[in-house]
């Protein structure tokens, strides 16, 4: 029980500590809209039948702008050693790591219901009808992705152009998750049944297995001094 | 000992050389004209065994990376290092060789293929375990964060293939049913033969990597020893 509560803590700490400043959050979401702005001139959304390049664009967006927020969350703990005390904190390693995965998960979850709002209103695309399987899907990818976004935040944080190294690390691993989460959200843009994609959540979610154990066991020896 | 280390790598580059020649003669001499694809299909002979020594380098990367955490003992640090430079060398030519292939084969460059995309998505990866090195300032952070980087990459691997392969198909299957890509008996000797050449040039250019990288921590010691 100590062990959840320790988990519970960390993912308190770190929703007051956004709450203070909405810094993560908004820069997410301003990113979001401009990328799927510009997106809007690349692709012309006005003159084509978007429903099945919709769920790439939403996709990308989402990848690109949560890269910087993920990054966010281990720099401030590198500020006055913030991490450095967490860690002598009688807590187990994996329980800061699911703790800043699951604040991790909810700090990007928010801003991608809302970009995948934003998203319908631009696309002219009824949500409505399958709202609960993109929730669905939004919540499996995003778990995978905050997985193994907070292991390797963990990493960049501590090094020198520590964003630059969580794009080159971060985008190219999370391709399957990408590719997975196209693949199952556009057939119900396409207004298709959950059951139409379950190969693709299948896979999601032996991704998300895989990489949360990855997490959860390599995490410690990222944050050694 | 130096005169014996001499010896070996004299023999080890001597054995290399004439595999090399015995590969090449087999390929474009002894080996049958494709009765389909011509002699471009003679690219295959170098494409795969590359493609198999990537895969090789990738695997000893993870499992030097594990070792490598488990024990902190540097030389495995090295040898996974080695082995991602070598891989992303190897994974190069496959990239470059299967283009020139596909070109005649295919009618095209490129196609998104599962393969042809896992490749591509496993440079990326391992050119980034590279580019580590770039960012961060001590060794000993470095090599964590290049063995964690190693072991998570390692696992993306069958995902990437699966998830790629059920978004498309279509390259030839050379082992397993026969399919498109089956080669007749004569081949498979010249086959055995390049991959081994290959597998010999893998351990030679890693074994020669680690020495360099052992080198360069005992500069880097002495550095530090100096600087106090």
């Amino acid at each position: 029980m100590a062990y959840f509560h320790g988990v519970w803590l960390i993912v308190r700490k770190d929703l007051v500590s956004e709450s203070r400043t909405l810094e993560r959050i908004s820069s997410m979401l301003f990113l979001a809209l401009t990328i799927l702005v510009i997106f809007s001139f690349a692709l012309d959304f006005s003159r084509r039948q978007v429903a099945d390049l919709a769920a790439g664009v939403l996709w990308v967006t989402l990848s690109l702008s949560a890269v910087l927020s993920l990054h966010e969350s281990f720099r401030l703990e590198r500020e006055d050693k913030a991490l450095w005390a967490l860690r002598l904190a009688p807590l187990d390693e994996s329980a800061i790591y699911i703790g800043k995965l699951l604040a991790n998960l909810l700090l990007l979850g928010g801003p991608a219901v809302l970009t995948l709002l934003l998203g319908g209103l631009f696309f002219n695309l009824n949500l409505a009808p399958v709202a609960g399987s993109l929730a669905l899907v939004l919540l499996l990818n995003t778990l995978g992705f905050a997985a193994l976004g907070t292991l390797f935040a963990a990493l960049s944080s501590r090094t020198r152009r520590g964003e630059i190294l969580l794009h080159l690390l971060l985008l190219p691993l999370s391709i399957p998750l990408i590719l997975a989460a196209v693949r199952s959200t556009t057939p119900l843009l396409l207004g298709r049944e959950l059951l139409a994609v379950t190969l693709w959540l299948k896979l999601t979610v032996i991704m998300d297995i895989a990489f949360v154990t990855a997490g959860i066991l390599l995490f410690e020896y990222l944050t050694e001094e | 000992m130096a005169f014996r280390t001499t010896v070996r790598s004299i023999s080890l580059w001597a054995a290399l050389t004439l595999c090399m020649l015995v590969s090449i003669h087999g390929v474009f001499l002894d080996a049958p004209r494709e009765r389909v694809m011509g002699d471009v299909q003679r690219i295959f002979y170098f494409h795969f065994p590359a493609a198999l020594g990537c895969f090789l380098a990738f695997g000893v990367v993870c499992f030097a990376s594990v070792a490598y955490l488990w024990t902190r003992e540097r030389r495995w640090d090295h040898l996974g290092r080695a082995s991602a430079e070598v891989g992303v060398l190897f994974c190069t030519m496959v990239l470059m060789s299967g283009p020139l292939w596909a070109k005649s084969a295919w009618g095209a460059w490129w196609t998104w293929e599962a393969r042809l995309t896992t490749t591509l998505v496993l440079w990326l990866l391992y050119v980034a375990y590279l580019m580590i090195g770039l960012y961060t300032d001590s060794r000993e952070q470095r090599a964590r964060a290049a063995a964690v980087v190693g072991i998570v990459a390692f696992l993306d691997v069958p995902v990437v293939y699966f998830s790629v392969k059920w978004w498309r198909g279509h390259h030839p299957i050379v082992l397993g049913r026969g399919g498109e890509g089956g080669l007749s008996p004569e081949m498979w000797p010249i086959v055995w033969i390049c991959l081994a050449t290959f597998l010999l040039l893998y351990g030679i250019l890693v074994g020669l990597r680690m020495s360099l990288a052992r080198a360069e921590d005992i500069v880097l010691d002495l550095e530090e020893t100096l600087q106090g």
